[in-house]
C-alpha cells in the first residue's frame, strides 16, 4: 500500500533529533518526511527505522517546539537534490538549498545525494599530475587527478590558508579551462566561512565554484548531508559535464562529531571513543566518491580537511580517514611555531598515488629519486636535531652536523614559501638539488649515478667549465 | 568443473601434511628473515601508510604459486583498479602468460555493502581450496581482515547481540581461527596421488596502529609468520617497513635444507649472523641516542656501519624499481653473504688502527649498497668486482697505518 502524500497526525515521542511514531504501515527506510506543526512551522526529516508498528524519523534541524499534535507527511522518495550547470557560482546550505538570495535551481536532473559506489573495474586509474605550486606537496606528496588526499591539521594551524592556496593555484597542466572547485564547510565559524568566500571572490574563482555552507550554529543533522550534497554536485560536474573538480571539505572532524551525536541519540553500541562502529564504512561512502571513470573525461579530486583532536594521530577520526584516503598531508605545530608556512611535515605525510603521477612525460625523470633522497636525508637531519637536545651541537659528528644543516635548509628553503608564491615543478626540483648538493655524493644512495651526473649542480657546473 | 559449495564449510581432503617448502616471494626481508611456506599462514599488521597493501600486491605478483586469490576486503577502490590495470600487463615468469590469468580478484571496496564484505573472505578461501583440490599451489591474500572483522561487528550490533571486547562479538576469535585453519598443505581427495596447498596472508589494520587490539591479538595466535610493519621505518621510507625485531616466523628452522638444496648456500646461518648484527646495532643505537654516535668506540661504530649496510643494501627493497622489485633466492643468498663479508673483512682493520671515519668513506661501500640494483645475469661479476674493490681499498688503508 502506498502512503505517498498521506498525512499522519499523532507523534508518540520526540527525543532530541528523533521523532518516534506508531501505526504507519508502509513507511520506507530513508524516506523523506515533512513535519508541520499547528503554528505553521515546517521540519524536514528522514526515516531511520521502519518497523511494522514503530517508525523512527530523524529530523533535519532543531526539534524545539515540536509537539505530539504535529502533522507528518511521508513523501515516498529518498533524499534527492536537483543538479544543473547553473549551480556554478552559487552558494547553498547543507541541505542543498540556495542561500545567496538567488533563484532556485532549474534541474537538469534529480540525483540521490548518496550517489552510487563506483565499480572498481569501471574506474580509471589516477595517474595525472596536478600542480599545486607548493613545493612540499608537488615535490614530495604529489597530488594526482582523481585522488583523495586529506590535510591532517590541528586547531590553530593555517589549514584554511593552505586549502585556499591550493584551490587558487592548482591546475592540471594543459587543462586549466576545465577546472572547477566544489567547496563545502561543515560546522565552521562565521569568520572562517567569510575568509573562504573572500578568497574565492578575490581570485575570481567564484564563477567556477560551488559553495556549500553549514555554519557552526546550523542544524547538526545538516552536517551529515553537507558532504553528500557537495559530492553529488561534484559528480554531476565531473562525470556529466566533463570537468576536473577539486572538492575541498572542511572540517571533517565536525562531520564525525555529528555522526557520533546521532548515533548516541539512537542508542547504538559505541565503538572507540563513543564513535559508531560503522564510522569507517560511513566515511568510505563519502571518500570513495572521488576518482575517475573509464570513458568519462572528468574527475573528482578530493581534499578533505580534518583537525585532529589534541593533535593525536591515533584518534579514531584521523585513523579511520588514513585507512581510506590515498595518503595524507600532515600539518605540524612545531613547524608552525618556528614560523614556517606551509607547516607541512613531510615525514608522516604520504601520497600513495604519487608514483604513478610523476616521472618522465609527467613531471621530470629525476623526481622520484630526488623525493626519496629528500625523505631519507631529512629523516637523518631530524634525528640529528633530537641528538642536539641531549649532547649539544658540539657533540655531533661532522656528518651529523651536515645533516642538521640540511634539515634546516630543507625547512627554510624547500618547504617554506609565501602565501602568494607559486612554484613550478621545475623550480621545486631545482631548490631540492640545490640543498641536496651540500651532502657528499656518496650519501646520495637513493639516486642513481646516471641521474646524479645529469642533474647534480656540481656536475653541471663542472660540465660547463669542462 | 562446475559445482556449488557452501563458502563457510571447508572443502574435504585426504590428509594434512607439515608445510616444509619455502613460498618464494622475491622479497628479501620475507624470504630470508621471516619466510612463509607453501600452505603456511601469515599476518601483516600495520597502521596506514606502512605499506601493507604494497607488500600484499608484491606477493600477489611474484609469489611462486600456481594460482593467486586476492581479496580486496573493504579497502580503496583505486587500489583494486591499480591491480586490475597492472595484472594484465605483468607476465608470469613461469608460464610466460599475463599474470591475470593465474589470478582471482575479489573486490569489495570500502563503499560497497557490508554484509558482502563479511562473506568475501570465505568466498576467497573457497576459491583457493577449489584450485588446491586440483593439485595446485595457491596463495590467498586478504586486504584487510580488520575490515572483515568490522563488518562482523556491524552485523552483530544490528542483530543486537551482546558485544564483547571493543564492540566485537564474542565469537570473533573462532571466526578468525576458522579462516586461517583452512590454509595448509594437503593430499587431495580422490584417487590421484597429488599434493596441493593454500597459503593465507592476511593484512591487519589495527586502529591507531595499536597491536594490542582484539583483531591483531587473536590473529597472532593462529598464524605461523608475523610481519610487523613499523611506522618509524615507513617515515624513513625504509620499505618494506617490516620491523626485524618485532616480527617472527615459525618456519625458519624447517627451511635450512631447502636453502642448501636450492641455492647451495646455508642461508639460515647467514640469517642468524645478520640478525645478530642487527640486534647489536639496535642496542648500540639506544646508547648512541643518549651519548651521541661519536662517543662510541670504533669497534661499535663498525657494527652500526655494517648493520646500516645490511639495512640499506638488503632489507630495503624498492617495489617500483625494475630490477629490485623481485630478487631470486640465489641472488638473495649471494647478496647477503657478500654484505656480511664487509664486516668480517673490516673488523681486523679496527685492531690495526684504521679510524672508522676512513672505513666509512670507502668508495666500495657505495658499490655494495647498490649491488641489489644489478640484474641477475650480471650479478655474480658485479659481486666479484665489488669485493675486489673492497679488498684493494682495505689493503691501501692498512698500508697507510703501517
Amino acid at each position: 500500500m502506498s502512503i505517498h502524500g498521506l498525512i499522519y497526525k499523532g507523534i508518540d515521542q520526540v527525543k532530541g533529533p528523533l521523532v518516534i511514531m506508531r501505526g504507519v504501515p508502509g513507511a520506507a527506510y530513508e524516506e523523506v518526511v515533512r513535519i508541520y506543526s499547528e503554528d505553521g512551522r515546517e521540519w524536514f526529516g528522514q526515516v531511520l527505522e521502519a518497523g511494522r508498528d514503530k517508525v523512527v524519523i530523524q529530523v533535519l534541524g532543531d526539534t524545539e517546539g515540536l509537539d505530539s499534535n504535529a502533522m507528518v507527511r511521508f513523501t515516498g522518495t529518498t533524499l534527492k537534490m536537483p543538479v544543473s550547470d547553473e549551480m556554478l557560482g552559487r552558494v547553498f546550505n547543507g541541505a542543498g538549498e540556495p542561500i545567496d538570495g538567488g533563484p532556485k535551481i532549474r534541474a537538469d536532473d534529480i540525483r540521490d545525494i548518496n550517489g552510487a559506489p563506483i565499480n572498481p573495474v569501471k574506474r580509471d586509474y589516477p595517474d595525472e599530475f596536478i600542480e599545486t605550486g607548493l613545493s612540499a606537496i608537488d615535490g614530495m606528496l604529489s597530488l594526482v587527478r582523481g585522488q583523495k588526499l586529506p590535510i591532517f591539521s590541528e586547531a590553530g594551524l593555517p589549514h584554511n590558508e593552505v586549502a585556499a592556496q591550493v584551490a587558487r593555484q592548482a591546475v592540471v597542466p594543459g587543462k586549466a579551462e576545465r577546472f572547477s572547485i566544489v567547496f563545502a564547510a561543515i560546522g565552521l565559524k562565521y569568520d572562517e566561512v567569510l575568509y573562504f568566500r573572500r578568497q574565492f571572490e578575490e581570485f575570481g574563482a567564484l564563477s567556477r565554484s560551488i559553495l556549500f555552507l553549514n555554519l557552526a550554529n546550523d542544524p547538526v543533522i545538516e552536517r551529515i548531508t553537507t558532504p553528500r550534497v557537495a559530492l553529488t554536485a561534484a559528480e554531476y560536474l565531473a562525470f556529466d559535464l566533463g570537468m576536473d573538480v577539486l572538492v575541498i571539505i572542511t572540517d571533517m572532524t565536525n562531520y564525525c562529531e555529528a555522526l557520533r551525536e546521532l548515533s548516541s541519540a539512537r542508542e547504538e553500541v559505541p565503538s572507540r571513543k563513543g564513535y559508531p562502529g560503522y564510522m569507517y564504512s560511513d566515511l568510505a561512502s563519502i571518500y570513495e566518491r572521488a576518482g575517475r571513470i573509464i570513458g568519462r573525461p572528468g574527475s573528482i579530486t578530493f581534499m578533505p580537511i580534518l583537525t585532529m583532536p589534541g593533535g593525536d594521530l591515533t584518534h579514531p577520526i584521523p585513523d579511520l580517514t588514513g585507512y581510506i584516503t590515498e595518503g595524507q598531508i600532515f600539518l605540524d605545530l612545531d613547524l608552525h611555531n618556528r614560523g614556517i608556512y606551509p607547516p607541512i611535515n613531510v615525514l608522516p605525510s604520504l601520497s600513495r598515488l604519487m608514483k604513478d603521477g610523476i616521472g618522465p612525460g609527467k613531471t621530470r625523470e629525476d623526481h622520484k629519486e630526488v623525493s626519496d633522497q629528500l625523505y631519507a636525508a631529512y629523516s637523518q637531519g631530524t634525528k640529528a636535531r633530537e641528538l642536539v637536545q641531549i649532547v649539544g651541537e658540539a657533540g655531533l659528528s661532522p656528518r651529523e652536523r651536515l645533516y642538521l644543516e640540511f634539515a634546516r635548509r630543507f625547512e627554510r628553503e624547500f618547504v617554506a614559501q609565501g602565501f602568494r608564491e607559486r612554484r613550478s615543478i621545475e623550480e621545486t626540483l631545482e631548490i631540492a638539488w640545490d640543498i641536496l648538493s651540500i651532502l657528499p655524493e656518496a650519501e646520495l644512495t637513493r639516486i642513481s649515478e646516471k641521474t646524479i651526473s645529469k642533474y647534480h649542480p656540481k656536475r653541471r657546473a663542472a660540465a660547463r667549465v669542462g | 568443473m562446475y559445482h556449488k559449495w557452501p563458502v563457510r564449510t571447508p572443502r574435504p581432503f585426504k590428509e594434512k601434511l607439515a608445510p616444509v617448502e619455502l613460498l618464494v616471494t622475491g622479497q628479501r626481508v620475507i624470504d630470508t628473515f621471516f619466510p612463509i611456506v607453501k600452505g603456511g599462514t601469515s599476518a601483516v599488521p600495520g597502521g596506514f601508510g606502512t605499506g601493507k597493501t604494497v607488500t600484499l600486491h608484491q606477493i600477489s605478483k611474484w609469489a611462486d604459486a600456481d594460482v593467486v586469490v586476492y581479496v580486496g576486503c573493504g579497502e580503496r577502490g583505486n587500489e583494486m583498479t591499480d591491480l586490475l590495470h597492472t595484472f594484465p600487463k605483468l607476465v608470469d615468469p613461469k608460464s610466460g602468460r599475463p599474470l591475470l590469468e593465474r589470478s582471482v580478484l575479489i573486490a569489495n571496496t570500502s563503499n560497497m555493502p557490508v554484509p558482502a564484505r563479511e562473506a568475501s573472505i570465505f568466498m576467497g578461501i573457497t576459491y583457493a581450496e577449489y584450485y588446491r583440490d586440483m593439485g595446485l599451489h595457491v596463495v590467498l591474500t586478504a586486504d584487510s581482515t580488520s575490515r572483515w572483522a568490522e563488518a562482523l561487528r556491524e552485523l552483530s550490533s544490528r542483530l543486537e547481540e551482546i558485544p564483547s571486547e571493543r564492540g566485537y562479538p564474542a565469537y570473533l576469535p573462532d571466526y578468525i581461527a576458522s579462516f586461517y585453519e583452512r590454509a595448509g598443505r594437503i593430499k587431495v581427495s580422490g584417487d590421484r596421488d597429488e599434493l596441493g596447498s593454500v597459503a593465507v596472508i592476511g593484512a591487519v589494520s589495527p586502529s591507531g596502529g595499536d597491536l594490542n587490539e582484539p583483531v591483531t591479538q587473536h590473529t597472532m595466535r593462529y598464524v605461523g609468520a608475523f610481519w610487523a610493519l613499523d611506522k618509524d621505518l615507513a617515515f624513513k621510507r625504509h620499505f618494506p617497513s617490516i620491523n626485524w625485531l618485532r616480527s617472527f616466523s615459525k618456519y625458519t628452522s624447517g627451511l635450512k635444507n631447502w636453502w642448501i638444496d636450492n641455492t647451495g648456500h646455508d642461508m639460515m646461518a647467514y640469517r642468524d649472523k645478520a640478525m645478530d648484527l642487527l640486534q647489536r646495532a639496535s642496542s648500540l643505537e639506544e646508547v648512541a641516542r643518549v651519548v651521541g654516535e661519536a662517543a662510541l668506540s670504533d669497534e661499535n661504530r663498525l657494527v652500526l656501519l655494517s648493520a646500516e649496510l645490511i639495512k640499506e643494501g638488503f632489507l630495503v627493497q624498492n617495489a617500483y624499481h625494475e630490477v629490485d622489485t623481485y630478487c631470486s633466492p640465489k641472488k638473495q643468498a649471494l647478496l647477503l653473504k657478500t654484505l656480511l663479508e664487509f664486516y668480517d673483512r673490516t673488523r681486523p682493520m679496527i685492531d690495526a688502527g684504521v679510524p672508522i671515519s676512513r672505513i666509512a668513506e670507502m668508495r666500495s661501500l657505495g658499490a655494495l649498497r647498490r649491488l641489489k640494483f644489478i640484474p641477475e645475469e650480471e650479478f655474480e661479476n658485479a659481486v666479484k668486482e665489488a669485493l675486489a674493490q673492497l679488498e684493494s681499498e682495505i689493503s691501501s688503508l692498512l698500508a697507510e697505518v703501517r
